[in-house]
């Protein structure tokens, strides 16, 4: 998936997603010895003893404070500032070269036999101000909600407002491949014992499009000053469900867990009005998600793997907050289609205290078909990519990274001066000298790192590139720079 | 057959080899069942030559933006129904619609310019494609490359051809004259009145000056005006591409043609619209245009071109780019390339000068639009126009066939046509009542006189648009419908043409022709013989007004045919039969209706010896 109008929307850049949510997941990770992706935060524990706590004390000490964040100061080495090189959707991530942060304030209770969260989390995504000198920033509100847990009865959760809602990630390519929805609504989920858990989930979106929002102003219906009416308003519904299952029980030290997932996305029909005054009828669209995950883990070795696929249709190829279409002329998503398998995984040697290893995986593929009736267009692709990062620890705190990468990309598209299909390929090599101040592991946050990147393009990466963007020409990339990442009880993941 | 283009073909695999390296996924994918569309052959092309006599052709000019609207995510900045602005036509809607054509009967398809335009000038779109910024990219409003290229192989296999339309005169309005050197292009300059004239010069389209624009102030001239480019990357108005063409040298910088009788100002100003003319004369132009031009033939193995505003361009210019153009595909496999121009005048001799020897195969034949189709079949006039014009086509005409071009002289395949894009539709002229019947006698001429036949689309259809743009409406609005009397009729005759050798390949003499316009007993009538020799000649007979029936007899004459006495001949229309007399004389009357319902006599016989007849036509 590249970042073209119309692509579904799952990246920093498109949509204030963050790749930090799945960090945070590994982050409570860290907290919680299981290397379970479902992450079990100590704090968000609901287990007997935190309903035993002292409430008073409870109550005083409700205020939480979670973060995720990464800020990056980079330069290609030739004078300009370090760019990432990319050519697919969700490339590996070891030269990202924006800075995002989430400031999440809760309160959290355990009052009247159940724990409540009142969630708010603020997202920043950069420049910095020390950075660009602009006294605004853009931010968002990622989360806004509030969830009661072990509500009525145990195991049962309850919550509404605005939230991310995801799954396992796929660390290194910041990504989540079977889910990432951001809700406005609400969900219910039941557990039995720690075997299993349903969770539904239903929400609401509506960009300010002429997909699915048009407005505009008309003459005064009485007076002077013209009134803005809405032409058009037709919001997306999504509901989705999510089967989870522990054999082995959810807390086990080594386990499995598989997961049956699905969206369906519901749009009504409307009308919206053309720039020469004609109505035009916009039909109902609906679409819908499959997909499953399976993986594993063990503690000892904070060894994990997970396997995802998913596929979409319709409507579903296109995340609630982005736009289906390049230009708005194509008024149904009937024909988008989207295939997807992904893999993600670390394994962690940690028996010396003066050396270890680790190894962390990651990679996707798929492949989609547009919504819009041309046969060949640059919204049909394939692409994927894999990155391998292994990792020496020295000691509890320092430690250095390799990592290797590539990602390819093509289309149903031929470029216009080579006549050759549209495509290409970038591979990475990446150094990465860190210091770890919470201890070694490979998701262990903060990290200091300082980074070095060299990316080679094929010349079909390179005829990607605008012909006057000054990187056409380049077939190497170098990416140097300083950068920190930390993550430490958030709640941005899927409930 | 051709060479492939190995270059091409070595990437593609080379694509395929990158996502190889990760296989394993892949295999997954396939294994879950997941199909979808590829390039597959599209990925590379192999041209060949597709048209091995281009008599046979029955040509369909069409503008892409206005045939069919195949593809709803190229409509980008489209105002449906203003018809100066782009409408969403794209080739993917040609590609949808060629069992149409073939309904209709024609063989080859003329397609609007391709390559990226200015999008966007003073109100008006370039839907037509005629204002290039980038003549080595797609215009992104009609669709990509593998969509084009899908296209060709989609005609081709239906047995069309195609011809592009190109234009080496001139580029879209990419640059303004800085007359007043105040960096930036103002719309209105004016003299002071009293040490200047007071005269309104706009510096995107200022009028022609033989040295060149000038620069002035009120204090006076300045020198040679400055050139600057646009930068409006929002409507692709940015300095043109290939980066040769952001050389101020390679354009006349004169301004624009205000007297179109000055040979000069033809040759070396620019095209009203502040469309920058360009030195052809600059070998450097010439390299680039031969070599452009070339890789979209390679590219998209395209079939033929339509060379626009050809009389602006020096002579010496055609005696360059057509044989290098011939010499490039020979040597890549390709032959038969067809290449006619647009001259837009109605002198014959001038028309004819650029099918000289070493020139063009063909041109676009407009004084036969302007004396035979305009003055004979929309206004009625003597039909003597036809022999008189076509007494100069030996003349003004090459004789023989081009050097590596398509095997037949020039005079033989001239391009007809009844109107185009850039004059009213046939029918604007004759809004009356006899107007279709009018036309439909002229698409009878149109369809077995000798040359190529050129149907502007949108004439099946009985459109009557005026002049631009008002001729461009989208075909759309009829639906596509083939029942209509003119489709019908079309159809028919193209079927008729493609049935029999003579109507492409017989030699032309008008048989009969006449000064009478009113009620003569032949006045309006038409006949001419296709000849191949033996008994395979056609005679066709046409009545060009539609006040009363007509006759090939007049005064005590009567029509004199080369047919052998006592020859029997059929109307292959409605199967009346017709003998020759002993003299070898025939008398035909031509009615006022092109399908008569009352048994009276239709208004068209194509006439065949009776053994020649083509049965289920």
């Amino acid at each position: 998936m590249t970042l073209e109008e119309g692509a579904p929307v799952a990246d920093d850049g498109a949509t204030p997603s963050g790749p930090a949510d799945a960090a945070q997941t590994q982050g409570d990770r860290d907290a919680e010895p299981t290397a379970d992706d479902e992450a079990a935060p100590a704090e968000g524990a609901s287990d007997d003893a935190s309903r035993e706590r002292d409430p008073v004390r409870d109550f005083l000490d409700g205020f939480r404070f979670g973060s995720y964040g990464r800020i990056i100061a980079a330069t290609d080495l030739r004078g300009m500032s370090g760019r990432s090189t990319r050519v697919v959707g969700f490339a590996p991530r070891v030269d990202e070269d924006d800075t995002y942060a989430e400031l999440e304030l809760r309160r959290e209770d355990d009052l009247f036999g159940a724990h409540t969260r009142v969630v708010a989390t603020i997202a920043y995504g950069g420049p910095l101000f020390h950075y660009d000198g602009e006294f605004s920033e853009r931010i968002a509100i990622r989360n806004l909600f509030v969830e009661a847990r072990d509500l009525l009865t145990p195991r049962l959760t309850i919550w509404g407002g605005s939230r991310m809602a995801r799954g396992d990630d796929v660390y290194l390519m910041n990504f989540w491949p079977l889910d990432n929805l951001n809700l406005v609504g609400g969900g219910v989920g039941y557990g039995i014992d720690d075997l299993l858990e349903l969770s539904l989930q239903a929400g609401m979106s509506e960009p300010s499009d002429p997909f699915q929002r048009q407005t505009a102003l008309v003459p005064a219906r009485a007076g002077f000053l013209p009134e803005e009416v809405v032409f058009l308003d037709r919001p997306r519904t999504v509901l989705s469900a999510r089967l989870t299952a522990w054999p082995l029980g959810r807390f086990a030290r080594d386990g499995v867990k598989g997961i049956l997932y699905g969206e369906q996305h519901l749009l009504p029909s409307g009308d919206r009005r053309a720039e020469d005054g004609r109505t035009e009828h916009l039909p109902e669209d609906s679409g819908y998600v499959l997909g499953a995950q399976l993986g594993g883990y063990l503690a000892e070795s904070r060894a994990f793997v997970n396997v995802f696929v998913r596929y979409a249709r319709g409507l579903g190829v296109y995340d609630p907050l982005g736009v289906p279409f390049r230009t708005g002329s194509v008024i149904s998503t009937g024909r988008a289609e989207q295939i997807r398998l992904a893999i993600s995984g670390n394994w962690e040697w940690t028996e010396s205290p003066d050396v270890g290893f680790g190894l962390q995986v990651g990679g996707y593929y798929q492949l989609q078909r547009d919504a819009d009736p041309a046969v060949f267009n640059r919204g049909a692709l394939s692409e994927g990519a894999i990155a391998l990062r292994p990792h020496l620890f020295l000691g509890d705190v320092a430690g250095v990274a390799l990592d290797l990468s590539y990602q390819a990309t093509a289309s149903l598209a031929l470029d216009e001066r080579t006549g050759a299909a549209e495509g290409g390929a970038v591979y990475k090599l990446g150094v990465m000298p860190y210091v770890s101040p919470w201890g070694r592991g490979t998701y262990t946050r903060p990290q200091i790192r300082l980074l070095y990147v060299l990316s080679a393009r094929d010349p079909g990466a390179r005829a990607l590139l605008n012909p006057e963007d000054p990187r056409a020409d380049r077939e190497l990339e170098h990416f140097f720079g300083l950068s920190v990442e930390w993550w430490f009880s958030s709640t941005s993941y899927a409930p | 057959m051709g060479p492939t283009m190995h270059g091409e073909a070595r990437r593609d695999r080379a694509a395929r080899a990158r996502l190889g390296a990760i296989a394993p996924l892949v295999l997954a994918l396939v294994l879950v069942g997941c199909a979808q569309d590829g390039l597959g052959a599209l990925g590379t092309v192999r041209v060949e030559q597709h048209v091995p006599d281009w008599r046979n052709q029955i040509i369909y000019q069409l503008l892409t933006d206005r045939f069919a609207n195949g593809d709803a995510s190229t409509d980008f900045r489209v105002r449906p129904n203003a018809l100066a602005r782009y409408q969403g036509g794209d080739w993917q809607g040609i590609l949808d619609h060629l069992a149409y054509l073939e309904e209709l009967g024609v063989t080859s398809i003329w397609i609007s310019p391709i390559v990226l335009n200015v999008d966007h000038d003073a109100g008006f779109d370039a839907y037509h494609g005629y204002w290039a910024v980038d003549l080595e990219r797609l215009n992104p409003h009609f669709g990509d490359l593998a969509t084009l290229r899908a296209f060709v192989r989609e005609a081709h296999a239906r047995g069309m051809s195609v011809i592009l339309d190109i234009v080496t005169n001139h580029l879209g309005q990419v640059f303004y004259y800085d007359i007043n050197d105040n960096g930036q292009p103002d719309d209105s300059l004016m003299g002071d009145g009293v040490h200047s004239p007071l005269a309104r010069v706009s510096e995107y389209d200022p009028d022609y000056d033989p040295r060149g624009i000038q620069g002035f102030t009120s204090l006076g001239e300045s020198g040679p005006a400055r050139v600057r480019f646009f930068d409006m990357p929002e409507i692709f108005r940015v300095p043109p591409e290939p980066a040769l063409f952001q050389d101020p040298s390679v354009y006349h910088r004169r301004g624009r043609v205000t007297d179109y009788g000055i040979r000069e100002q033809v040759l070396y100003g620019d095209f009203p619209g502040g469309l920058k003319d360009l030195a052809t004369e600059d070998p450097r132009v010439r390299d680039e245009l031969v070599r452009i031009y070339t890789n979209w033939i390679l590219t998209t193995d395209i079939d033929g071109f339509r060379i626009d505003t050809i009389k602006h361009v020096e002579d010496d210019f055609w005696r360059d780019f057509a044989p290098r153009i011939r010499q490039n595909l020979a040597a890549a496999g390709k032959s038969n390339f067809f290449m006619f121009g647009e001259a837009f005048d109605g002198d014959d001799a001038l028309i004819g000068s650029y099918t000289r020897e070493g020139m063009l195969d063909s041109v676009f034949y407009f004084s036969q639009k302007f004396w035979v189709f305009q003055d004979v079949f929309q206004n009625e006039g003597p039909t003597t126009q036809v022999s008189r014009l076509y007494a100069q086509r030996d003349t003004n005409y090459g004789q023989v066939p081009q050097a590596g071009g398509i095997g037949a002289p020039p005079r033989d395949v001239l391009v007809n046509f009844i109107d185009n894009h850039d004059v009213p539709r046939f029918l604007y002229a004759r809004a009356d009542e006899g107007g279709p019947e009018a036309l439909r006698a002229a698409l009878a001429y149109l369809l077995t006189e000798d040359g190529i036949p050129c149907l502007y689309y949108g004439t099946e259809q009985d459109y009557a648009g005026g002049n631009d743009p008002a001729n461009r409406e989208p075909l759309w609005w009829s639906n596509y419908a083939t029942d209509g009397a003119t489709f019908r009729w079309i159809a028919r005759l193209t079927r008729i043409r493609r049935a029999y050798l003579a109507l492409t390949h017989g030699d032309f003499h008008v048989a009969w022709a006449t000064d009478h316009v009113a009620d003569e007993s032949d006045a309006g009538v038409i006949a001419f013989e296709r000849r191949l020799g033996g008994d395979a000649d056609v005679l066709v007979v046409i009545n060009t007004q539609g006040r009363h029936a007509s006759r090939s007899a007049a005064d005590g004459e009567t029509m004199q045919t080369s047919y052998a006495p006592g020859t029997a001949l059929v109307d292959v229309l409605d199967g009346a039969r017709f003998t020759v007399d002993a003299s070898g004389r025939l008398d035909v009357e031509v009615g006022i209706r092109t399908s008569p319902a009352d048994g009276s006599a239709p208004r068209v016989r194509v006439l065949v010896p009776e053994g020649q007849i083509v049965p289920g036509l």
